[in-house]
């Protein structure tokens, strides 16, 4: 069988976010603790689901999520880290320390959309951003491990030189089989 | 046509040892787990953890590749062809810790650092990815790993995944508050919460048959219901399993035991008995956990239970759940158990919902 492209969006390397408010009646209860990976990640889903005509209507759909990135959450593993080093560690941040996992930004489109299939995050290759993860989300998808995948790479870090002067910005599409 | 994938070699290096020094700890019902304050911190005074021959305030340069290292001694020459996935799930750690300390930035600042670090050590042509899935990362490589050889497109694919604890993840999980402060009680009725462990391990999966062990089944799911917490209903995991099992081309009582994840944590370990109750409803299965000995590896927990469970389909042997006193189910074993069967699932759940499941078949 054929992939087929159902929707795709992307985000420029200013990371100028959408207004999400055009595309949904309601954020994410803990929208307002994103870091900045799971917001890039979350708001370009947004965009390419709405395209597609999929919403956050409480069913569970059998769709997977396979994203790739090189800088990943690193930006926000700084952040966190930082927190951890006063009194001992007394101050620790939890939040921060919940978005040291690339998969956590994953999993908030999964919550919010009742997404049940596959979540998994990938390296990226920047002379082919993208690329590990969709072949990664076809092989999930002619394993009839789901229906549909967003798929796709996020690289936000403005910390990690090489990342930010290469590739910066997000792009994902959801596929299926035809 | 779908080709099979066998388990050639696999190596593990955990607090007791190598694959078969942590075997047979686990069968002689030994813990590394050690109760004590740690290092001077307020967070969590005190605590269990699970070290590889080192002190935790002790600074070993470079100490994620060494355990890396360490690990690949046990799995020999590999074809340069070999496709390397690497799932380790905070391969960053060490550098963040050293720069924050002034200390030297280590070879392994990243999971690609990592992967090549492995290609190098075996003289690999060098074709590889990461993957990470939280806790289950080693657990979806080992999946992704089996459907690519399935798939023809590649013959041999070496899953390797290690992580160390230091202070980036002891913090962060005494802070959600998901960390004992004891030693971790698997399924235990007064279990209070998980205790970390240093861990690495390396399954190599190939489409020739150089073992009796086939990887015969995956399955991958999302709860879809909190970022850091299991679903209260075992859905997700139950999704999981009966994937693995369908793929497999076996029944639900095909199957006769069950190596869970078992953090210790309260809504961890009664989740997976939910939805193992909720799969296996024509006969019992075996339940164990092995957390109780070695402390949750984190990344390499999926690929280290993999070996162990291996281990168990060739000894015929399932071990005790070490430090479970009370269990929560009469199905959770808390004595080695002869083991006749010849089909086993492994699970492992992590941060972001995910659920991972992989079905082990003895030929």
């Amino acid at each position: 069988m054929k992939t087929k492209i159902l929707a795709e969006s992307k985000i420029d390397a200013d990371l100028q976010l959408p207004d999400l408010s055009e595309y949904l009646s309601e954020l994410p209860k803990r929208y307002g603790r994103f870091d900045l990976y799971t917001k890039v990640t979350f708001a370009t889903a947004v965009v390419t689901l709405h395209s597609a005509g999929i919403l956050a209507d409480g069913i569970r759909k059998n769709i997977g999520i396979v994203i790739g990135s090189s800088s990943s959450v690193h930006d926000n593993d700084v952040a966190y880290y930082e927190t951890t080093l006063e009194n001992n560690g007394a101050f620790t941040g939890p939040n921060l320390f919940s978005y040291t996992l690339p998969i956590v930004a994953l999993g908030e489109i999964a919550v919010f959309y009742k997404f049940i299939g596959p979540t998994l995050c990938v390296g990226n290759d920047f002379d082919n951003p993208g690329k590990t993860a969709f072949e990664c989300a076809e092989s999930l998808l002619n394993a009839g491990q789901c229906d549909a995948v967003l798929t796709g790479w996020v690289e936000v870090s403005q910390k990690l030189k090489t990342s930010a002067e290469q590739l910066r910005g997000a792009k994902l599409t959801l596929i299926t089989l035809e | 046509m779908k080709r099979d994938v066998y388990l050639n070699k696999s190596a593990v290096l955990t607090g007791l040892g190598d694959l078969n020094e942590t075997w047979q700890g686990l069968l002689d019902g030994r813990s590394a787990v050690v109760k004590k304050s740690h290092f001077a911190n307020d967070l969590l005074v005190q605590t269990g953890l699970s070290l590889n021959n080192r002190e935790f305030d002790e600074v070993r340069h470079d100490y994620l590749l060494e355990l890396i290292h360490q690990c690949l001694q046990g799995i020999g020459p590999l074809p340069e062809d070999t496709f390397v996935i690497w799932a380790g799930s905070k391969s960053s750690a060490e550098m963040i810790e050293n720069e924050a300390a002034d200390l030297p930035i280590p070879q392994c600042c990243s999971p690609e650092d990592c992967r090549r670090a492995v290609a190098e050590y075996f003289g690999l042509s060098g074709a590889g990815m990461e993957v990470n899935a939280a806790c289950a990362s080693s657990a979806v490589a080992t999946a992704l790993g089996m459907q690519f050889i399935a798939d023809g497109k590649y013959d041999h694919v070496l899953v390797v995944a290690a992580d160390v604890i230091g202070k980036f993840v002891y913090y962060g999980f005494a802070a959600i508050k998901a960390m004992t402060d004891e030693i971790c009680h698997p399924f235990d009725v007064e279990r209070r919460g998980l205790s970390l462990g240093d861990g690495a391990a390396a399954l190599f999966l190939s489409a020739e048959r150089e073992s009796d062990i086939r990887v015969s089944g995956y399955g991958i799911s999302n709860d879809a219901n909190h970022i850091t917490g299991p679903s209260r209903d075992g859905s997700g995991l139950a999704q999981a399993m009966r994937g693995a099992i369908e793929m497999a081309g076996l029944q639900p009582e095909q199957i006769e035991a069950f190596c869970a994840h078992a953090t210790g944590t309260k809504y961890n370990d009664s989740m997976e008995l939910l939805a193992e109750r909720s799969v296996f409803t024509k006969k019992p299965i075996k339940v164990f956990g092995i957390k109780g000995a070695i402390g949750h590896t984190l990344g390499a927990s999926g690929a280290i239970e993999i070996a162990l469970c291996a281990k168990c389909l060739e000894s015929g042997m399932l071990p005790a759940t070490i430090a479970c006193n009370v269990p929560e189910a009469e199905e959770v074993l808390l004595r080695n158990t002869p083991f006749p069967g010849n089909n086993i699932i492994t699970s492992n759940s992590g941060f972001g919902g995910v659920n991972a499941v992989i079905l082990l078949e003895k030929l």
